[in-house]
């Protein structure tokens, strides 16, 4: 068995392959290719004749030749984003293809990257090209995505080289993952995030952002298991497939030189609106003695101090300093971000073999001090024809990135919006910028070593934090795939290709000695990560003509996926000298640790493909896994998938009625399968450090389960295609539903039992949506002018419909005890906390089985027993807040749903104009609905830094207070007979714990892109070597409307179904600047 | 190999009826390489006695709920549960460590010690467990305790009253201790608490059989007293020799409180705690406090007086140097011979063993005094003396002695919180006052069931709310309580 290798399987069939095709007689056909816009040569397009696999490329003058067989009739211009156009066979053919695909035609890259005809799809696959995507190029390709596709939803986190997260209609599986599968030129890529946590953390950004978006030439967009259904157990959650630039149909001769490049700077979009009346302190009060204590509420990092109005009070810069505003405190601290990003590409191809090789190089300077992101990368791709019959196919993609003082995130003293919202409003940060103590400024600083701080008690420094505990990570990754392709005979191929994706990821922190408490005596840790995907794919391909009205295309595959995983690092908590940052000085014993995971999975699968006369296709797909995740004798499933494509203004002509032009109508049906993480099978003792010497182990907290089952989703979709207007307006309709169950979930359960969860294959999730994608040239005039629109619209409606056994919810996350999770009956992703106690009303029978507030307490005056539903409750409305004696509201203590993060419906707008040379775009996209928690709220108001903490204090720090609305204990509304009036510090202090407080509408309409572009006149390029260009002035993210203060409710907690949340978000950058591309 | 495997896949599609090739070797892919699936009781014991004790005495527990409410400490910032106010999540998490930790740990110690038939692992077991299980029921009262531990085989425990969990603690303690034959365990390394010291163990045992015996003066006099003088003739600790003193050997595995004081500063010593200490000239005090940054004067804040009557950091008194700056290696006392005299001067007190209370209590009192002698701090023989000739310590006898002898041991229990709660809350001495800001009806007397035994357990929980007529709240008393 072991000599059967993969290279003798190969050699088997060059062996049993049949002889070479008879000949047949041929003519010469030549023609030319341009594009509409300025009748540009096109080079690249494929030419073939229509129901065979004969065809040819143009080359970089636009021209083709190809010898065709006699009785060929109709030859089919094709490129990826462009609408295919079917000419019929003559001498020197001149064809324009059109770039706005609106509408049926046109090709687009499918599971497995098989390039389809869009009206063969039964299912919604939506195309962005690669000359869209670098209109206003984006460092993280995820970026580029927003508001472009319907039904995806993106959130990003915020720091330059931060992690996006996209979601392809709606969440489905509980605890898995809901991100699609990345698939770039066939090959599944990592998409790995390093995700910021609650609690603090580095957000090393999502492994796709590795991908350099000018050597892409499109994406599609695959929605879901009906379109995704061939790449296996991954699909469940769509994919996203990439296609990379090629040389083929490069010149010939010489060099073909295409060069990209942009710049731009960032600024922060939006900045809390913080308050600039009261500065530092409590009751009113502030002294500085030492920052920690000593003086009159010196050791606070609150805003509940003294008027900012001049008066002489000891401040950390030194005794009896002017206590005075400093509103530009929070934005000083923000320099202006610049990102250049430059790809030089060169190609070449012959009749026999393309190469084109890319160089890029990113260079970011991250908004915050001392942050700079870098990303290099050398793309290698070629084919060749060696034979008649083989040809290959190979590519090779290497980036070395890095990143140098990310910026802390969540609620940790590194984040510097989080010291922003514990802090002193009088605070000038330009004090602050030199970090160390001289010996000039009033204690505790000391020389030397030593932290200049305004606060001496919990944080550090802002500029000490991000410029003195530095971080920095470099991840080196190369991808490669290498193809081989056999012809067997006319209508059978073979296809066999071993795929890798390897990287290591290095990471290194550091604490120095001096930084806040408990990091006084400095620390360091560094870990290396591993991660490799490796695939070996072989296909057979079938293409049969089986009579004029039938073509019938078949693939049979195997598949072998690896995907390993290792990860070491040591961590050292106390330094012996200062600043020296190695193992070697650590004073106490290091903690080191490390983990590996492997997973490997076997897959058959098969596709066909029947067309009827053009107009009618139906495909079936069907996988079959083998996974090593699941148990022995249990570890193979089965899915399939069947659609239909039906053409109907092709089939019946008539159906082209009044502004109809073209239309189709499709449907389809798909399961797939998921299968374990790793290692659920069995459970293991977690090892503790060392106490002294002695080894020691905890009893593993999750019950392992021992038969788990695969999970299943269903998804089934129906759809249609309109073009309008001769193809100036087309409409792609699609409703959608997606049911995923069988879910491998770590439910958990009482812990009184010893053990906190217990894996389980139990749960669904539904989800149902509709998705609009709208495409329009309202205006095309004679003089060139031209207007183009494009919308995305998109609903999803996901619902918790079973989870295992009475259990009622499972808790995703939980921070500040604010709950997200998937609860029995509500959408996924529910909000479930504290909120305000209100007049609701009690049950004075006690009898109600609920514990909790007013139970077995008498129905007494003044309440009044509602007659209608036996409840006793005030007079007044439900809604009414219950206040305490003295007018402070309550926390009600029994918990409840309080919101849900998902939007009612997300959506983009596109519009471009373009005028001879010049185009004008701008993108604008938002979300409606859905609720987001903000702890930059929660907290900033606790502390008093919000401007909306002003409220109650408009004359001094207790007047006039607040006299909140709502029920004394006896009764009365507060305000009317008797007005219960509170400190607004005591007020926003008495918040705490009542999460209702912070939780708003998260709707959002941003400005997204704007471009200016113009192109570049031939002439002066020419000499230099290039044939055209484009020149842009971009802007991103320009302008944001949002029903929340204060934050950006675009925001992604991390890159796991936590969502949501704000945690001290950092900045989104407003970015302006200008892109320069020039082509051969 | 990976081509081999390729081959075998390929093979496995090709021909199918070679069945095999789809799956052969893929189960080898799913052993975990990371950590082991099972391990000895040497590696389990001692994971169970330090999670316990990091529990109990740590931050979490001890610093802002258990010494507060005995008004040992006070919070000087973020004074919120001294007010009443328990910041949500805490009580889940505190629930879910005992449960899921120690408890679980323990509980396979004893598994383990009974399938093998080693009867002296079990009685250090069960007297572990039973330390363990002594906590969850004082903060909680009524707990799933008979049908906990059980993992799959029952994710719904039922509750038992706690009267019923302390006659199973009280059978345990003494099947453990009878249990413990041998002069020598076999624990390797791994008995923190004794160095498999066998008698120690035994005299640990008899003495918490004294503890929980005490606890019910006040809800079953007869059993305790039953409990009490079988306890008291097995024996219990002899001397400061035989305390359980956890030692901490080192970063990570410092004292947790001082750990705790490396990153926050938000507690000092309660006004309580002063005020009783130096009303009677109390040498501890210098060991316990340390004096007001400002003025050099020993001065505690008051308990739930939130930031009302606050001035500023320094014009109070600290807790002691020898568990905040200089702490790292300072080790938890987990029970001490002092707490066991002063239960025996009780029941001597109480007519329940034949001895002399004032005996007692004045052993008591040096017991304490001497307690870290070893460590280099606390009291000279001479201010011990000093102290204890004055006729303000004098044993007075009666119901007044009793509330002496508690008196001394709320002292004596200090950085011990659970004790010093659970023992104020059985007999209301010291006297402790709610503060001025408490925003509930009086000092907690209880830790409220977590959020999660009322989605995951609610039948099984509102069956011990309606018994204990509630437990959502922190104001109803548990059983033993008597109040």
């Amino acid at each position: 068995m072991k000599k059967l290798t993969f290279g003798t399987l190969f050699f088997l069939m060059l062996v049993l392959a049949p002889k070479a095709l008879r000949s047949q007689q041929v003519r010469s056909v030549t023609g030319s290719v341009t594009i509409e816009e300025g009748l540009t040569p096109f080079s690249g397009v494929a030419v073939t004749v229509k129901g065979t696999r004969i065809g040819t490329l143009t080359n970089e003058r636009g021209f083709f030749s190809l010898n065709v067989p006699i009785d060929a009739q109709t030859l089919v211009f094709s490129y990826l984003g462009y609408a295919t156009e079917e000419v019929a066979v003559g001498d020197d053919i001149a064809v324009v293809l059109s770039q706005e695909a609106i509408g049926i035609e046109g090709l687009v890259v499918t599971a497995l990257g098989v390039k389809r005809e869009k009206r063969s799809l039964g299912y919604s696959v939506q195309d962005i090209s690669g000359d869209e995507l670098m209109e206003v190029p984006e460092m993280n390709i995820v970026n580029s995505l927003k508001g472009n596709v319907a039904g995806v939803q993106i959130t990003d986190a915020g720091p330059t080289g931060g992690s996006a997260r996209i979601v392809i209609r709606g969440a489905g599986s509980i605890a898995g993952n809901n991100q699609p599968l990345f698939v770039v030129d066939g090959v599944p890529i990592s998409n790995a995030s390093g995700a910021n946590f609650g609690f603090g953390g580095i957000d090393y950004g999502n492994a796709v952002s590795d991908i350099d978006p000018a050597d892409i030439e499109a994406i599609s967009v695959l929605k879901g298991p009906n379109a995704a259904a061939l790449y296996g157990s991954r699909a469940a959650a769509g994919a996203v497939v990439i296609t990379t630039k090629s040389g083929r149909g490069a010149s010939s001769g010489g060099l073909g030189i295409t060069a990209t490049m942009s710049f731009t700077t960032e600024e922060p979009l939006r900045l809390p609106t913080y308050q600039n009346l009261y500065g530092q302190g409590q009751l009113g009060r502030f002294d500085f003695i030492d920052g920690a204590g000593a003086g009159d509420f010196d050791f606070t990092d609150e805003s509940w101090g003294p008027r900012l109005d001049g008066r002489l009070i000891d401040q950390f810069t030194g005794a009896q300093q002017p206590w005075t505003a400093r509103p530009d405190n929070v934005r000083s601290f923000f320099r202006t971000g610049t990102t250049m990003n430059t790809n030089i590409a060169v190609s070449r191809a012959t009749e026999r073999s393309n190469l084109r090789l890319s160089l890029s190089n990113l260079d970011a300077r991250g908004m915050t001090p001392g942050n700079t992101q870098k990303r290099l990368g050398v793309m290698l791709k070629g084919g060749a024809i060696l034979s008649e019959r083989v040809s290959l196919d190979a590519s090779l993609n290497y980036i070395d990135m890095e990143g140098v003082n990310r910026p802390g995130t969540g609620y940790d003293t590194d984040n510097p919006m989080l010291g922003f919202v514990w802090f002193g409003r009088q605070v000038d940060l330009d004090q602050l910028r030199n970090f160390r103590c001289t010996g000039n400024e009033p204690t505790p600083c000391i020389a030397g070593d030593g932290q200049y701080n305004w606060n001496y008690n919990f944080h550090n420094n802002p500029f000490w934090a991000a410029l003195v505990n530095t971080n920095g990570d470099e991840r080196d990754r190369v991808i490669g795939n290498l193809s081989l392709n056999y012809r067997i005979n006319d209508w059978l191929t073979a296809t066999g290709t071993a795929a890798r994706d390897w990287s290591r990821h290095h990471r290194k922190r550091v604490i120095a000695p001096n930084s806040a408490p408990p990091d006084g005596e400095g620390s360091f840790g560094e870990e290396t990560l591993f991660r490799s995907e490796t695939n070996l794919d072989l296909v057979l391909g079938v293409t049969r003509v089986l009579s004029p009205d039938f073509t019938l295309d078949l693939a049979l595959g195997a598949n072998n996926r690896k995907n390993q995983f290792e990860g070491a690092g040591v961590t050292v908590g106390r330094l012996t000298v200062p600043g020296i940052y190695s193992i070697d000085n650590a004073a106490v014993t290091p903690d080191p640790w490390d983990t590996r995971s492997e997973k490997e999975i076997r897959s058959a699968y098969g596709s066909a493909s029947v067309n009827y006369r053009g107009y009618l296709n139906v495909d079936f797909t069907g996988r079959n896994d083998w996974s090593s995740t699941l148990p022995v004798g249990a570890n193979s499933y089965f899915y399939p998938s069947v659609s239909s494509a039906f053409v109907f203004t092709d089939a019946f002509p008539e159906t082209r009625y009044g502004p109809i032009s073209s239309g189709k109508v499709r449907a389809s049906w798909a399961r797939v399968g998921n299968d374990a993480a790793p290692y659920l099978l069995g459970s293991v003792f977690s090892s503790q450090p060392l106490w002294g010497g002695t080894p020691m182990f905890a009893v593993p907290n999750t019950i392992p389960n021992t038969v788990l089952k695969p999970e299943a989703t269903t998804a089934w979709e129906v759809g249609t295609d309109i073009g309008l207007f001769n193809e100036r307006l087309g409409f792609v309709l699609t409703y959608y539903q997606r049911k995923t169950t069988n879910q491998i979930l770590g439910v958990q359960i009482s812990s009184a039992s010893g053990s906190t969860n217990q894996i389980l294959n139990a749960g669904a999730v539904q989800n149902k949506g509709i998705e609009v994608l709208m495409q329009a040239t309202p205006v095309q005039l004679n003089n060139g002018f031209r207007w183009d629109m494009t919308v995305n619209w998109s609903t999803n409606t996901s619902e918790v419909t079973e989870l295992a056994g009475d259990l009622e919810t499972l808790v995703l996350g939980s921070y500040w005890s604010m709950n997200v999770e998937a609860r029995l009956g509500e959408p996924y992703g529910a909000f479930f906390g504290n909120g305000y106690l209100r007049n609701e009303g009690f049950d004075p029978a006690g009898d109600d089985g609920q514990a909790g507030t007013g139970d077995d307490v008498a129905c007494t005056l003044p309440r009044g027993l509602d007659s209608q539903d036996g409840l006793c409750r005030f007079p007044g409305s439900a809604d009414d807040l219950l206040l305490s004696a003295s007018g402070l509201p309550q926390l009600d203590p029994v918990r409840r749903v309080l919101g849900n993060y998902n939007p009612d419906w997300i959506g983009g707008i596109q519009n471009r104009f373009s005028y001879g040379p010049f185009d004008l775009s701008f993108l604008l996209d938002g979300q409606w609905g859905g609720d987001i928690f903000s702890t930059t709220n929660y907290w900033g108001e606790y502390t008093g830094v919000l401007d909306s903490t002003l409220r109650g204090r408009e004359d001094d720090f207790c007047d006039p207070g607040i006299v909140v609305d709502g029920i004394l204990p006896d009764g009365a509304q507060n305000g009317t007979t008797t007005s219960a009036s509170v400190c607004p510090e005591d007020f926003y202090h008495n918040q705490f714990g009542i999460q209702e407080v912070a939780i708003d509408d998260a709707s959002y309409l941003k400005l997204r892109e704007i471009r200016v572009g113009f192109i570049l006149p031939g002439g002066w390029l020419n000499q230099v070597g290039f044939s055209g260009g484009t020149v842009s002035l971009i802007g991103r993210n320009l302008a944001l409307w949002s029903r929340v203060d204060n934050i950006d409710p675009e925001t992604a907690f991390d890159a796991s179904n936590v969502q949501g949340l704000e945690f001290g978000q950092f900045p989104t950058a407003r970015s302006i600047g200008f892109s320069l591309s020039l082509r051969p | 190999m990976t081509m081999t495997k390729f081959a075998r896949t390929v093979l496995c599609v090709v021909a199918v009826a070679s069945a095999g090739a789809c799956t052969d070797g893929l189960t080898d892919v799913n052993v975990n390489p990371n950590a082991p699936t099972d391990v000895g009781v040497a590696f389990l014991l001692p994971q169970a006695i330090q999670a316990g004790v990091r529990q109990v005495f740590g931050a979490g527990e001890m610093l802002r709920h258990t010494s507060i409410w005995s008004q040992q400490f006070v919070q000087i910032q973020y004074a919120d549960e001294e007010r009443g106010v328990v910041r949500p999540g805490t009580m889940e998490g505190f629930w879910t460590i005992y449960y899921a930790g120690p408890l679980m740990d323990i509980q396979r110690v004893v598994d383990k010690a009974v399938a093998s038939g080693d009867p002296n692992i079990e009685g250090v077991g069960r007297v572990w467990r039973s330390w363990l299980f002594q906590h969850v029921t004082d903060l909680w009262g009524d707990i799933p305790y008979s049908e906990a531990l059980a993992s799959e085989s029952n994710t719904t425990p039922a509750y038992d009253s706690q009267s019923d969990v302390y006659s199973g603690l009280l059978a345990d303690l003494t099947t453990g201790a009878n249990l413990i034959t041998t002069s020598e365990l076999d624990f390797g390394t791994g008995d923190l608490l004794y160095d498999n010291d066998s008698e120690k163990w035994r005299r640990f045992a008899n003495s918490l059989r004294m503890r929980l015996a005490m606890r019910l003066s006040n809800s079953d006099p007869a059993m305790a007293r039953a409990e009490f003088i079988a306890a008291f003739n097995a024996g219990g600790f002899q001397s400061n020799d035989d305390n359980a003193m956890l030692e901490y050997p080192g970063f990570p595995w410092e004292n947790p409180l001082a750990q705790d004081f490396l990153g926050r500063d938000d507690n000092g010593i309660s006004q309580t705690m002063v005020n009783e200490l130096a009303a009677l000239n109390d040498p501890r005090l210098e060991l316990y406090a340390e004096p007001a940054a400002s003025d050099g004067v020993y001065r505690g804040r008051e308990n739930g007086a939130g930031i009302l009557s606050f001035t500023s950091f320094s014009s109070f008194s600290r807790i002691g140097n020898f568990w905040r700056r200089d702490g790292a290696a300072t080790p938890s006392a987990v029970m001490t011979y002092a707490e066991v005299l002063f239960l025996e001067a009780e029941a001597a007190a109480r007519g329940w063993i034949t001895a002399d209370p004032a005996a007692l209590y004045v052993q008591g009192i040096q017991a304490s005094m001497d307690l870290y002698d070893d460590y280099g701090v606390g009291p000279s023989d001479a201010e011990v003396a000093t102290y204890l000739a004055q006729g303000s310590v004098d044993y007075v006898g009666g119901a007044a002695g009793v509330v002496q002898i508690n008196h001394q041991k709320w002292i004596a229990l200090w950085m011990n919180g659970a004790e010093a709660w659970a023992n104020w809350r059985r007999t209301d001495v010291p006297t402790l006052l709610a503060g001025p800001d408490v925003r509930i009806s009086r000092i907690p007397v209880r830790f409220s069931y977590p959020d999660s035994e009322q989605s995951l357990n609610s039948a099984n929980m509102n069956a011990a709310i309606t018994r204990q007529g509630g437990g959502l709240e922190l104001t109803t008393p548990v059983w033993w309580d008597g109040t």
